[in-house]
């Protein structure tokens, strides 16, 4: 198949060719300084703060339409945003005029210093694509990925609040366009290679190439969504020089629920995931909710968090309860790993030279069985967890039947617990039971001290996280 | 009124320092800086990094003209010589065409350490005698007497650590070579005059040949009021040596692994006290970690001590006061200066008093609260007038509900297995002037154009707290017109010299006041002019005539005259006269007439003195106060913490602008919350861990109070000041100490009655789980 050697994007509208170098800055970079869009700005650069937020739309395979979602344009190389429509600040302004939000923002006095506010204007913006009418709590939520240091956040929340919806115009109404939109899906179907000195960026259309990519050089990085590997980028902690990405691979987009289980494709972001289990396994949900923020979620997917291998991962204490699969693909064929067998130790999976991960699966609990999860962070919403926990149960006629139990934080690894599972068969949840299963926990874990907790805490803190489990039982 | 930068804002226009274009040969500069906290710097190596085809210069203290700066002792080098002192101290700068070289050569920089001990805690530098600054003491009365026939005594330590400024925009700085050698620097900077001094004295130039500029800055909290200076004297280095233009842009990670923060402080107490809980003595010691160098913390250490008593008299007290020289980031200004640390003490010693007396704290609070006409002067001897803070308690306690609420939360804190409640009402009497009485002038520059329009220039700086609006409004009120039609613009140092920084909570006392100063002076000449002028028939104005010369010129006495009206863009004339002039007609009649439309304006604060010496004197123009409430949910199982209501009441004057007002108490009092729970800084060996977002957190939305209220008093008692208003950037922060007081309250549910709850400063949800569990 012919591969394209450039990249095709359009920014607010403009229609723009990326060849050689520039196709491996990061998106922010490439805004402000080839393109001189200096609204968008560069704090953090590690996703934790939303002032380089921008939207883009992009032909999602086995989507119709273009939908507009935020992004952190600091950890994103350009070379990811390839086949997008982005949107950034200074594409907001209707006819030279600021727009409702934009106008409501100023007249609450939403910005002071003015640096965070391009970011959260655009997280805002996104808000209002997916909503008619917003409150307090949705606009939190679309601003959880959003840091302002001046104001307090309040004037920002008042101003949303005022925004009269239908005084403003939707991006997607303003710059949906279908023959930008064709053109884009077209150049989609197509791989893309892009050579410049020492570096490679390639686009696969279907997992055997990428596959076979891998295998070929085994420097390669895999640049998925890039929220974790972008971060390491700009620290200097590695470097882009073979560079394979998975978004142009329609196969890795599925996201269906088979019998009792939900499977989950590799490119499946957490947003979507989120909202699929809302219903299915609502626990997730609501974990999820707390987990980052919209701008990475709306890029970030299930088998990154898998595939980086933090101890510390947010989804892996579900996945472990839930008797996850990770669905492999290598250059001779497909292979399948229990979850809880995947990680051979700190950061290390198993993962062959060749493979890549297609998709996880995992079950959806039963209606008899508690499932809870839990996290704890200096702050609760976006950021790295201290000790996180699932707790899977069953309990039959005041007893415990089944149980799963996994830690987070508290090893090298996502760990099971699986004396404390065995002793706690069969017993009441008394107070002698939940006696013996801390101390039990307490053999099962061994964390290290850190930036964020100190070992002794982080066992107290397991150990507390079972009580607290046990407090909150529906009484039955 | 709208901020004068919304609109930009909002729209991504607002240029800042890194926003500008790069010029033909820019720079990019950075630095190479100590990885360990003391040692001997045994050797330098960068023969690889300068080979680097893109590297253009790789530089050390050796091409300084004057290595040594600091606002108040110039200990500090710019880059260090052969001994480094902190994490993050600069030693080698580099500059280079583009940013990858500049990465690649950073790299390549090897630096060769002897390792020396540091001292790394206020403990060990106590230990080792290792101090800044002379030990300070202010005292009243008799202190040892009155303890030991007080019937009650307690006596303990609080902590409190750092905090990180986290300013979205790092430091910043770009410098451009200009003819004859002069430099022209753009900082984000809250004190360009400094700016220009240390460039001045780095490179070996007079100030006059440096010219700094601050548009705006991307937040500053005090974190740029001096250590913005290094950075540019860095940039203007390269810009000297290379006569090209050099830019400094630090990423978040280098900024907070370089620069100081908020001090910690550790204060030993004894204090005396009633049955009723009345403070009869405090006798209070006060350490700081203030870092390597000197920095602003000998002047952070006077206003904390000046901010002990807070709003509370206490006839007896001594309160002495010790910087610690240590081998941290040389620490400086943070919103509320030493303010908080202060407030903190002597807030936590109520509660422990409360707590062993069995009272409410609140009831302490109301008991020992600074009076109207009695009980109404500060350990140092200042008269504290128009006193409103046993007006803010008494409305705050019923505007919230405190007694009910109290009530419900001891119902709650019996019953709930999974949380836990606190409720806590702090105050701030927060004295507004700079204590270094020089620091407390301001100049202004007013430029009216012939269509009436006008331009104001000052020593302030725009920050986001929303100075030039102020400033716009002050003017745009004094002259009667439109406030679109004023333009506040960049603060230089060429516009205004020796300016004081934009800190204190003062810039829009001072620097409004001077510009209003050069409004009257402008008003002044106008207004004889106006009255002339309104009985020349207007076809005979200078405006038709002076063109072809066909009338005398209107010539002013130079004496001082009463000023006229000037309202609505129209000037009226005195007394019963009905004649009035559209303030665009008369200015255009000055032009012609030869009459100077600009003028310069000049104030100070008046009636202020303080001898650091003896600890005495009236250092306030005023004080600037308000309470606050604040109630808190505690998971038990986790020490989780969420801020339910916070209820602040505060006592702002006639405030100018009153969405910029209300702005900073919320910014202010979420920012203060930070300080006070989720912010720790995490050292190992001097080098701070939590150097980036990920891992030093700061509120986000999600982490506000469920319920917020502000509410302002109405006062127009403060005539004294710029329309009556007050200063209000730091205040409301120190009323985030309600939050840690209501942790301690909630976690003295679960002790034994008298039983105090030690807690440190920030309460973690690690500190709050730790005291659940001790």
């Amino acid at each position: 198949m012919k591969s394209r050697d450039h990249l095709l994007l359009y920014i607010n509208g403009e229609r723009v060719e990326v060849r050689g170098a520039d196709a491996f800055l990061m998106l922010s970079d490439y805004l402000r300084y080839r393109r001189r869009l200096t609204g968008t700005k560069i704090v953090c650069a590690e996703g934790d703060c939303g002032a380089c937020t921008v939207l883009r739309a992009f032909p999602q395979p086995g989507k119709n339409g273009f939908r507009f979602q935020s992004l952190n344009s600091c950890i994103m190389p350009l070379f990811l945003a390839d086949g997008s429509h982005l949107i950034t600040i200074e594409g907001l302004r209707e006819n030279g005029r600021l727009n409702e939000l934009q106008d409501k923002m100023c007249s609450f006095n939403g910005a002071q210093c003015g640096f965070c506010t391009p970011g959260i204007v655009m997280a805002l913006t996104e808000m209002f694509e997916n909503k008619k009418t917003v409150t307090e709590k949705t606009v939190k939520n679309y601003l959880t990925g959003n840091l302002c240091r001046c104001t307090g956040y309040t004037p920002i929340i008042e101003a949303a609040c005022a925004v009269e919806p239908e005084k403003l115009k939707r991006v997607r109404e303003r710059y949906g366009n279908k023959a930008i939109e064709n053109e884009l899906s077209k150049c989609f179907k197509v791989p893309v290679q892009i050579e410049h000195g020492k570096k490679i960026y390639f686009s696969p259309v279907t997992a055997v190439e990428a596959a076979r990519f891998k295998s070929k050089n085994k420097s390669v990085k895999i640049f998925s969504a890039a929220t974790d590997l972008g971060v390491q980028v700009n620290k200097g902690f590695i470097s882009n020089e073979i560079n394979l990405a998975l978004h142009q691979i329609p196969e890795l987009y599925t996201l269906k629920k088979t019998g009792s289980r939900i499977f989950v494709g590799a490119k499946v972001t957490l947003t979507e995931l989120e909202k699929f289990v809302a219903d299915l396994v609502p626990e997730f949900e609501k974990f999820l909710r707390i987990f980052a923020s919209a701008q990475i979620k709306n890029v970030a997917t299930l088998a990154g968090n898998v595939v980086n291998g933090s101890p510390i991962g947010d989804t892996l204490p579900f996945l472990q309860v839930a008797g996850a699969v990770v669905e492999l693909r290598g250059s001779k064929g497909p292979r399948q790993v229990k979850f809880n067998k995947f990680y051979k130790g700190y950061r290390q999976a198993d993962l062959k030279s060749d493979e890549i991960v297609t998709g996880i699966h995992f079950d959806i609990p039963a209606a008899n069985e508690t499932v809870r999860l839990f996290k704890v962070s200096q702050r609760k919403d976006l950021d790295i967890s201290c000790v996180n926990a699932g707790f899977r149960m069953t309990i039959k006629d005041g007893k415990v039947a089944e149980a799963r139990i996994a830690f987070g934080g508290v090893g090298p690894t996502i760990l099971s617990l699986p004396k404390t599972e065995g002793f706690l068969k069969g017993r009441a949840l008394d107070a002698d039971t939940v006696q013996q299963s801390v101390a039990l926990i307490a053999k099962e874990i061994y964390p290290r001290s850190d930036v964020r907790g100190q070992a002794d805490y982080r066992v107290a803190l397991s150990q507390n996280l079972f009580r607290k489990f046990v407090a909150e039982l529906e009484p039955s | 009124m709208r901020h004068d930068s919304s609109e930009t804002h909002v729209s991504g226009e607002s240029e800042f320092v890194d926003d500008r274009p790069f010029t033909a040969g820019e720079l990019h500069v950075d630095v190479v800086y100590s990885s360990v906290a003391h040692a001997r710097i045994k050797k330098i190596s960068f023969a690889t990094a300068a080979k680097i085809p893109a590297v253009v210069g790789i530089y050390t203290y050796k091409d300084l003209h004057h290595n040594k700066w600091g606002t108040i002792f110039q200990d500090q080098p710019v880059l260090a010589e052969d001994v480094v002192q902190f994490v993050g101290e600069p030693i080698v700068v580099i500059a280079a065409e583009t940013k990858e070289a500049l990465l690649e050569a950073k790299r390549l920089v090897k630096i060769d350490y002897e390792e020396l001990k540091p001292i790394l805690s206020i403990d060990e530098a106590k230990v080792q005698k290792s101090f800044l600054g002379f030990p300070r003491k202010i005292e009243r009365g008799q202190v040892a007497a009155e303890l030991s026939k007080a019937p009650h005594k307690l006596s303990g330590q609080v902590r409190m650590a750092g905090q990180d400024h986290f300013y979205l925009e790092s430091q910043v700085s770009i410098a451009y070579p200009r003819e004859n050698g002069q430099i022209e620097i753009h900082s984000s900077s809250q004190h360009p005059t400094e700016v220009q001094h240390v460039v001045a004295h780095a490179l070996g130039l007079n100030f006059h040949e440096v010219v700094c500029v601050v548009k705006r800055m991307g937040g500053a909290f005090g974190g740029k009021e001096s250590q913005g200076a290094p950075f540019a004297a860095i940039a203007a280095l390269v810009a000297q040596k290379t006569k090209r233009a050099a830019r400094i842009v630090l990423s978040k990670d280098d900024d907070m692994i370089m620069t100081g923060k908020r001090n910690p402080f550790q204060n030993d107490y004894e204090v005396g006290f009633d049955d009723d809980g009345r403070i009869l003595t405090l006798d209070v010691q006060l350490f700081s970690d203030g870092g390597a160098y000197a920095d602003l913390s000998t002047a952070i250490m006077e206003r904390a001590m000046l901010h002990v008593d807070n709003a509370y008299y206490i006839p007896h007290i001594r309160i002495q006061g010790q910087v610690c020289k240590t081998n941290h980031h040389p620490h400086t200004a943070f919103r509320g200066f030493g303010g908080p640390k202060g407030v903190v003490t002597i807030e936590n010693i109520i509660e422990d008093i409360a707590r062993t007396l069995g009272k409410d704290a609140l009831k302490i609070r109301k008991l020992n609260c600074y009076q109207v006409d009695t009980n109404n002067t500060a350990p140092y001897g200042q008269v504290i007038l128009n006193n409103q803070l046993p007006h803010l308690f008494k409305t705050l306690e019923s505007k919230c509900d405190y007694w009910n609420r109290r009530a419900r939360i001891d119902e709650l804190n019996s019953q709930s297995k999974i949380h836990l409640y606190g409720l806590s009402m702090t105050a701030v009497k927060f004295g507004i002037a700079f204590t270094t009485r020089f620091l407390n002038q301001g100049g202004a520059l007013v430029n009216v154009f012939t269509d009436g329009s006008v331009q104001v220039s000052t020593g302030a700086t725009e920050m986001g707290q929303g100075v030039n609006v102020r400033i716009a409004q002050v003017v745009a009120e004094s002259f009667g017109i439109d406030p679109k039609l004023v333009r506040v613009m960049p603060t230089s140092t060429e516009k205004i010299p020796n300016t004081s920084p934009t800190a204190a909570s003062s810039g829009t006392d001072i620097n409004a006041a001077a510009a209003l100063a050069a409004c009257e002076k402008i008003k002044m000449r106008l207004s004889e002019l106006a009255v002339k002028v309104m009985d020349i028939p207007p076809d005979q104005w200078a405006v038709k005539t002076a063109p072809v010369g066909t009338a005398p010129e209107v010539e002013l006495s130079g004496k001082h005259v009463p000023i006229l009206d000037f309202k609505n863009g129209v000037v009226y004339g005195a007394g019963s006269s009905a004649k009035t002039i559209s303030f665009s007609d008369l200015v255009k009649e000055a032009y012609f007439n030869r009459i100077p439309l600009s003028d310069v304006g000049y104030f100070k604060y008046s009636k202020i003195h303080y001898d650091k010496t003896t600890g005495t004197g009236s250092p306030f123009f005023y004080y600037t106060q308000g309470v606050g409430a604040s109630e808190v949910q505690i998971d038990r199982f986790t020490g989780e913490l969420k801020v339910l209501r916070t209820d602040l009441l505060m006592d702002l004057g006639r405030p100018i602008n009153l969405g910029m007002d209300v702005g900073q108490c919320t910014g202010g009092f979420v920012q203060g919350m930070g300080w006070v729970t989720t912010e720790a800084t995490y050292y190992e060996k001097g080098k701070l861990l939590s150097h980036t977002p990920s891992t030093y957190k700061i509120p986000n939305v999600q982490y506000t109070p469920r319920a917020f209220n502000v509410e302002l008093i109405e006062n127009d008692g403060n005539k004294h000041n710029v329309g009556g208003s007050k200063a209000v950037g730091e205040p409301p922060l120190l009323l985030a100490v309600s939050v840690w007081t209501a942790v301690k309250d909630a976690l003295g549910y679960l002790r034994p009655k008298d039983e105090l709850v030690k807690l440190k400063l920030p309460a973690t949800h690690e500190e709050i789980f730790s005291q659940i569990n001790l």
